[in-house]
């Protein structure tokens, strides 16, 4: 579908986004179903190929001759596929139901262009289509209409991600929150907003105004649940640990925020992968697993799914400098308590049926992006995920 | 001074310096017209050691020159004596949102852009068409008579010239085999392989001939949607989207009469009344690059505030030279959410008082770009704030906002600056939390 035909159809073309958010200043809870969706990025390219492996086939070790993950070193889930030795809580949380992979996610004339595959995966856009919104993002203008008292949803960085940014609605860019509380309830910010009673303009100042309030109004509501906010000390002092540790701390208080969004960079493995991806791969495994385990003994495990993706994989064929360059196609895991499907979601992918040297395509990312809206927050995807795509039976 | 010089200044440039307008002895718009379409013999320097040989690419250097390059620029946009051309090659960067792998081709695509920015749009995009870099991006390094590749032909059409809905798809077929053959050199120089062009007769906006690429560009620059499409995103930018479609439609012909000719549009702009009219001020929000190197000009940030300058624009979103797609950056309000605006209102006392930035910036920043390690303890920007002392604090909002805010407000921040022990810097880093000084 065409950029503008599908903006026209969408609810951004809804007059009543157009209520400036300060006239529903009051607090309301959101997040109605409970259902709360955490996004972990791994940025780079994260090698998927040595994430999830195939140890039983021949190809695999033929391509990958310094690379190649041997059987011994797996977490074998299978008797023929092993995920990478430093996913050991992965491998637990596949046990336990608590895991589905989804094999072969990549969306039809891939781009190996780190920025633009990220754009396309946030946006939730064709190729070659230009989206500026991202689907969050729209989903919150859907959510929204005029404002979300609370932040609906929350990206745990200093600045926020496409994939949160919608028509009108923004998602909450927080690092930290007693910094985030500081800067925004300056003495200058609550002058001006005691200048600024309701303006019923609808141009850019009133826009810069309405986003001040709303940001004030973030930091209230987060100060006024700062008390219930549990130290979480268990969580690895990595910078995921960290940033998982923050969103944690604020399911624990009760936030009424239903999405949490962060990011981890570094995957990006032309060079030396075996040592890399080990490590960051096993911070992803520690944070994943303590994360799992504290929604768990908090009881909101049930009520959560967790979607971790790459923008892209990398190629079969191993480089010659002991990394793997830019491919397609990848896993992407989504791990909760409600999966009524666990475990693998479809095979792994055919290596002797590559799309020049790249793994074909079995799924496409926004069918899982329209899974989650539909099947997880109950909402319908039209005007939220361009076009028409086929959830898959998960939840 | 003048409100509406001061407009024209933020729109036609980057805003201006208490100094410039005393030295100048500016007084209205009229006075400053004629300087503004001055054309500069500015031009990014061209990088050299990592040549266009793809095999053979050292990343660190190329992350050296990116770094160079980048500060170059926005300095120079700063420090430039025609902000227009300047302004009108940030514009062209991001219509043809091109990503140059190689430092020195980006370089050359930039000075291509800035030596036809102010000229005929139809010598521009001629040029364009046959730059590396965007032979390069759009893969028509690919486009082989043996196998079309669609790519340039498509974004010619949707992004370039005309607009979504304004073409078939069996026009970007035919007009991809007119690109046939079109290619750059490893030193980056155009290259027409005669061999993998395709010599047929296609059919492009209903006309059937054995076309050229270069008649496929004259084609398209025929297209009435052309002007319309340029003019109406020209006026977006200078103007606002706000304004009505009998002024849009006075342009479209204009420009049509001047064969396209983008210097003569803006004149028209910039001449008439209805741009000095109050709906039009203050009306855009500035871009992350608009409001950096408003400030690199206000106070004279030098290459010494360069890590500064590229962690803000990448906390802020907009990195020059690396637009996100073809489609170019987001604007308006697509660069405001809770925390890009902390971060813009925080910008003041960061650049004029060294406080930090903490919490705010975008994660995962590689600080330590190589030849620019900054020492511990050492500033993030080094600011000069001379030509700002002595102003009372109502004459520098008139320079610093497009529409100064009210006498309370002022009143508030003398009251609140004077308590501080560095009163003439607060009061400016107080100016510039205002959420008015985003807007342009």
């Amino acid at each position: 579908m065409e950029r503008r035909t599908f903006l026209k159809r969408s609810a951004l073309a809804s007059t009543a986004l157009m209520i400036p958010g300060f006239l529903q200043a009051q607090f309301k809870p959101l997040s109605q179903l409970g259902k709360r969706l955490i996004i972990i990025q791994l940025s780079g390219g994260n090698d998927g190929l040595n994430t999830v492996v195939p140890f039983r086939n021949d190809i695999y070790y033929r391509s990958r001759p310094v690379l190649g993950l041997k059987r011994d070193q797996l977490n074998a889930v299978t008797d023929a596929v092993g995920f990478h030795p430093a996913f050991k809580n992965m491998a637990k949380l596949y046990e336990s139901g608590d895991l589905l992979t989804i094999n072969g996610v990549g969306y039809p004339n891939p781009n190996r262009s780190h920025f633009r595959s990220m754009d396309i995966w946030h946006s939730a856009s064709d190729s070659d289509k230009h989206l500026q919104s991202g689907w969050l993002g729209r989903y919150l203008d859907h959510q929204c209409a005029g404002s979300c008292g609370n932040p609906l949803a929350i990206e745990i960085d200093g600045s926020l991600s496409l994939a949160l940014k919608g028509e009108e609605q923004k998602a909450l860019a927080i690092r930290n929150v007693k910094q985030f509380n500081k800067m925004s309830k300056s003495r200058l910010n609550q002058f001006l907003l005691q200048q600024h009673e309701a303006e019923h303009h609808h141009d850019n100042h009133a826009y810069l105004y309405k986003t001040l309030r709303e940001t004030v109004n973030a930091a209230d509501y987060l100060e006024s649940r700062l008390n219930r906010m549990p130290t979480h000390s268990q969580f690895p002092k990595t910078q995921l640990g960290r940033q998982l540790r923050t969103m944690t701390q604020m399911m624990s208080a009760g936030l009424d925020s239903s999405v949490y969004y962060t990011s981890m960079s570094g995957f990006d493995t032309h060079v030396n992968q075996k040592q890399l991806q080990q490590r960051l791969l096993s911070q992803v495994d520690e944070a994943v697993g303590v994360l799992v385990d504290t929604l768990k003994k908090e009881n909101l495990w049930k009520d959560t799914a967790v979607m971790i993706f790459s923008e892209f994989g990398r190629r079969v064929v191993e480089n010659g400098s002991q990394g793997t360059d830019h491919g397609s196609g990848n896993q992407v895991f989504l791990l909760s308590g409600g999966l009524k499907k666990q475990g693998f979601y479809n095979d792994l992918p055919d290596l002797s049926r590559l799309n020049d040297g790249d793994l074909a395509m079995q799924i496409d990312f926004r069918q899982i992006y329209t899974t989650l809206l539909k099947d997880w927050f109950n909402t319908d995807p039209s005007g939220i995920v361009p076009g028409r795509f086929e959830p898959l039976n998960i939840f | 001074m003048d409100p509406k010089l001061n407009h024209l200044l933020l729109r036609a440039g980057f805003g201006t310096q208490p100094k410039a307008i005393s030295r100048l002895g500016w007084k209205s718009p009229a006075d400053a017209l004629p300087s503004l379409f001055r054309t500069d013999d500015f031009s990014i320097t061209l990088p050299k050691g990592t040549g266009s040989d793809r095999s053979k690419v050292d990343k660190s250097k190329i992350r050296e020159q990116t770094v160079a390059m980048n500060l170059e620029w926005l300095i120079g946009m700063a420090e430039s004596k025609s902000p227009l051309q300047e302004k009108m090659c940030f514009f062209w960067h991001d219509h043809f949102g091109v990503k140059a792998k190689l430092p020195v081709l980006a370089a050359i695509h930039n000075n291509t852009l800035r030596k036809y920015a102010l000229g005929k749009f139809g010598d521009l995009l001629h040029a364009v068409a046959k730059d590396p870099a965007m032979l390069l991006f759009l893969n028509n390094q690919q486009n082989k008579k043996s196998a079309p590749n669609e790519n340039f032909a498509r974004e010619l059409f949707e992004l370039f010239t005309l607009g979504e809905g304004h073409y078939t798809e069996s026009d970007i077929k035919e007009a991809a085999r007119a690109f046939t053959g079109w290619k750059t050199d490893r030193q980056g120089a155009f290259r027409f392989v005669r061999f993998q062009h395709d010599y047929g007769a296609k059919t492009v906006f209903g006309k059937r001939k054995n076309f050229t690429g270069e008649q496929v560009v004259d084609l398209v620059l025929q297209q009435p949607q052309t002007a319309k499409f340029i003019v109406d995103k020209i006026v977006d930018f200078m103007v606002g989207p706000q304004l009505d479609q009998a002024k849009r439609s006075d342009l479209y012909s204009s420009f049509r009469r001047s064969d396209l000719h983008i210097g003569k549009l803006l004149q028209e702009i910039f001449t008439s009344d209805w741009f000095y009219a109050q709906e039009h001020r203050a009306a855009r929000i500035k871009s992350p690059i608009e409001l950096l190197v408003s400030v690199c000009q206000a106070f004279d940030l030098k290459k010494d505030s360069g890590i500064g300058l590229l962690m803000a624009q990448r906390s802020l979103g907009q990195v020059l030279f690396a637009p996100p797609s073809v489609a170019g950056w987001p604007s308006e309000r697509q660069w405001i959410d809770s925390s890009s605006l902390l971060y813009r209102q925080n910008l003041g006392f960061a650049v004029l008082l060294n406080r930090a930035l903490k919490g705010i910036e975008k994660a995962n920043f590689d600080a330590k770009v190589k030849g620019m390690d900054l020492p511990k303890g050492s500033k993030l920007f080094s600011a000069s704030t001379r030509y700002w002392q002595g102003l009372s604090t109502a004459a520098c909002s008139e320079i610093l906002f497009a529409k100064p805010p009210s006498q309370q407000v002022l009143a508030q921040i003398d009251r609140a600056a004077g308590a501080e022990s560095t009163p003439e810097l607060m009061r400016l880093a107080l100016l510039m939390a205002l959420p008015e000084y985003q807007l342009c």
